[in-house]
């Protein structure tokens, strides 16, 4: 009885002790809500718009006739648009795998030199970095000037030190231009790289190094047998991003290219010509429903391949 | 557990549907509910806006917002406005100039939104007609000082109902400026056809003097530079047979005008394709180069790198001496009344001014630009010159007018072609093709 007596009191403040946590919880949803609303006007509405547009014709800003999937059909077999996508489609690619080269691989060994080597390496990491606090519209802007083919700095100095043979037109020649581009991009990102490798390398116990090298491990088997699969989680964060940052890029090859990629197309970006579609070129009329479409099947091709990326990466894991 | 997912991704998707609906119920007019083309306008006829017996006080503390583009013009505007203000003391003219590169956005959503200006500074052509046939401009057919601007100038304001929308503010003119000492201490003749204008380049390169300071980074400027030497090539007459459909960009007459372009690379800058208008202004202004291609727009800035610069122009060159030198010109925008405004009569009034001589010799004055009212002269010679070769030897500038605005558009198309044919990855029989594909795509003479 005693028990039975004093249970059922005990019994009834748990219950109404749980049903507060669980009122409390549900509250606690309540302040997603401010973030939602941004995120669904800033982040869903456009998408939705881009979709809807993308199925229509227009007239300046004017929405004008249902066109289905005209504006899909203009984009992939419609000269020149055809040969636009095609080509600012190649560059998107080019542009990938030289940044995962230089962003990813290059970041990655240069991390790994500062976690071997203590001596300035906060200097090195913070150098490695600056240039990320920069606008990449005025970094592109800086380094335009740079590398002017007639006065620039580069050509200069490769002139001043007898390399004259090496001075290119580096912006203005159809061989050279992407390639400058992407140099630049690479040395904006860097840092970033480095930051996330050394990180992720910072994490692994120094046991395992310690153990391979009483094993007799050289510095390649450790790097490339213990450091590589340890920081798998970083190698895959930075090539999905380096891939979404390739196939975005507009304002750093629109700093240095123009909004038409020159010289010829040669820089020409599926970013820069959904800008020239949308908003008009030099000149030139807007076309709102055939840059939506551009954008929705960029958006997608993004999509999609940043999933596959994670999924390719998230399948084996190395635990220790 | 399984009830609350679905009734989060129910929430989800009446989220989505909503925002969806949203979109579906933008304007589809691309305005406001109350600009359907003009209501205040279809009470007030250019004809009564501009009546005399209409007095000047009926207007009492009317404020004119005026958008353009200019905000370098800001002080020179202020000083012409005065002037009408004077004669209209109850408006007030309010500039507001916005980045040339952001007008145009910041232009359509004010029109869409229904809050914006009285008065808009409109592109021309093809660009500015489709403002006008969103219904956002007060149709200004018949307002006073109109008839006295040249059909070809009006041919840039009207839209696509035969009705004129705005006052055609500027003439631009694409011409090659030649540096007057460089010219002197070098013992160069100003040439009068093209075979002399080589020839000059050719001494100017041997005294180790750059000919032509020309940029090739931004792709604009090779159209601008064919527009300038052109004309000497192709003729009036070729544009009128092109505008009736009579020839192609395939005829003798265009391929000539591009191989002048072939005939001038030898004279532009190393890697010019590879530097900015800036260096090659720079170039010009202090006596690196002798001649700089462009629009008549640099004048002024030239003069502001360099106040000692004397500068002469060079129009489009006939082949043989006894031929018409030639200038090509567009007109640079127009003045517009918007068709919501409250104040659509006061600014119709704005708008007769801008059509008068006195606005025409202020604007020219004060901004060294040339007008297209007739009648206009100025003291500066350089400009006079101008205003003396539009009125001798104008010709419209072909693919600013006629080929801009398209899908594809072909100027752009024809600009980066050529961009093209100087880095050696197309020859010039491409370039025209690729002018003819575009243009066959669109142009309007070419689908009868």
């Amino acid at each position: 009885m005693t028990l039975t007596r004093s249970g059922t009191p005990a019994r009834r403040t748990s219950r109404r002790a749980g049903a507060g946590r669980r009122g409390r919880s549900r509250a606690v949803h309540l302040f997603v809500i401010p973030a939602l609303l941004v995120y669904g006007l800033f982040v869903l509405y456009p998408v939705a718009l881009t979709l809807f547009n993308s199925f229509f014709e227009f007239q300046g800003m004017q929405r004008g006739d249902w066109a289905g999937l005209g504006n899909f059909r203009a984009l992939l077999t419609t000269a020149p648009l055809d040969e636009r996508v095609a080509n600012a489609l190649g560059n998107n690619l080019q542009i990938f795998v030289f940044s995962f080269v230089l962003q990813c691989v290059v970041g990655f060994v240069i991390a790994a030199l500062l976690y071997q080597f203590h001596r300035g390496r906060e200097i090195f990491k913070a150098a490695y970095f600056l240039p990320r606090l920069l606008s990449l519209i005025v970094i592109g802007f800086l380094w335009q000037i740079i590398f002017s083919p007639n006065l620039g700095a580069l050509n200069q100095f490769l002139e001043g030190v007898g390399l004259g043979g090496l001075a290119q037109n580096w912006l203005g020649s159809p061989s050279t231009a992407l390639y400058t581009v992407i140099f630049v991009e690479g040395w904006y990102r860097l840092g970033f790289s480095i930051l996330v490798f050394l990180a992720a390398m910072q994490a692994i116990p120094r046991q395992v190094f310690e153990a391979a090298r009483l094993d007799g491990a050289s510095g390649i088997r450790v790097l490339w047998h213990f450091m590589v699969p340890l920081t798998r989680p970083a190698w895959m964060i930075l090539t999905v991003l380096t891939f979404i940052s390739s196939f975005e890029m507009f304002d750093l090859v629109y700093a240095m290219q123009g909004v038409t990629g020159s010289p010829f197309y040669s820089s020409d970006t599926l970013a820069l010509l959904f800008y020239r579609l949308a908003f008009g070129g030099e000149g030139g009329a807007a076309a709102i429903g055939l840059g939506s479409a551009l954008a929705l099947m960029l958006i997608v091709g993004m999509a999609v391949v940043s999933g596959l990326m994670v999924f390719f990466f998230t399948r084996k894991r190395v635990d220790l | 557990m399984r009830t609350r997912r679905r009734a989060t991704w129910g929430a989800a998707l009446v989220a989505t549907a909503a925002l969806v609906l949203a979109a579906c119920g933008q304007d589809d007019a691309g305005g406001t509910d109350d600009d359907d083309g003009g209501s205040q306008g279809e009470n007030t006829s250019p004809d009564d806006a501009t009546d005399p017996d209409v007095d000047a006080a009926e207007f009492d503390d009317v404020t004119l917002e005026v958008y353009s583009w200019r905000p370098e013009d800001a002080e020179g505007y202020r000083e012409i406005f005065a002037a009408f203000e004077e004669q209209y003391p109850g408006i007030t003219v309010d500039f507001s100039p916005f980045s040339s590169t952001d007008y145009d956005q910041i232009l359509q959503s004010a029109l869409q939104a229904g809050s914006g200006p009285d008065i808009v500074q409109m592109r021309s052509y093809a660009r500015g007609q489709l403002l006008s046939d969103q219904g956002y401009l007060e149709p200004i057919t018949g307002l006073d000082g109109l008839d006295a601007i040249d059909d070809e100038y009006l041919e840039a304001v009207r839209g696509s109902d035969g009705e004129i929308y705005g006052v055609p503010l500027a003439l631009n003119a694409a011409v090659t400026l030649y540096n007057v000492d460089v010219f002197d201490e070098h013992g160069v003749d100003v040439p009068t056809t093209w075979d002399e204008l080589l020839q000059a380049a050719e001494e100017l390169q041997a005294q180790g003097v750059t000919p032509v300071a020309q940029a090739g980074d931004a792709a604009y400027l090779l159209s601008l530079t064919h527009a300038a030497v052109a004309p000497g090539a192709y003729g009036p007459d070729f544009i009128d047979q092109l505008r009736a459909g009579e020839v192609d960009f395939t005829a003798p007459e265009f391929r000539a005008s591009v191989e002048r372009m072939v005939d001038l690379e030898p004279y532009f800058p190393p890697n010019f394709v590879g530097i900015s208008d800036d260096e090659a202004r720079g170039m010009f202004a202090v006596g690196d180069a002798a001649m700089y291609i462009n629009g008549d727009y640099r004048i002024a800035p030239l003069r502001e790198l360099n106040p000692d610069l004397r500068m002469g122009i060079i129009p489009a060159l006939p082949d043989t001496p006894d031929g018409q030198p030639q200038v090509s010109t567009w007109v640079d925008g127009a003045y517009a009344a918007v068709a919501g405004s409250d104040n659509v009569e006061a600014a119709e009034r704005l708008l007769a001014f801008m059509a008068t001589h006195e606005f025409g010799q202020a604007f020219a004055e004060n901004f060294a630009r040339t007008s297209p009212v007739p009648g206009v002269q100025v003291d500066d010679e350089l400009v006079q010159s101008l205003i003396d070769l539009n009125e001798t030897g104008s010709v419209p500038t072909l693919m600013h007018i006629d080929l801009a605005g398209g899908q594809p558009d072909t100027k752009e198309e024809f600009e980066n072609a050529l961009q093209g044919m100087y880095v050696d990855a197309i020859d010039l029989d491409e370039v025209i093709a690729t002018v003819q594909r575009s243009a066959e795509a669109w142009y309007e003479p070419f689908q009868r």
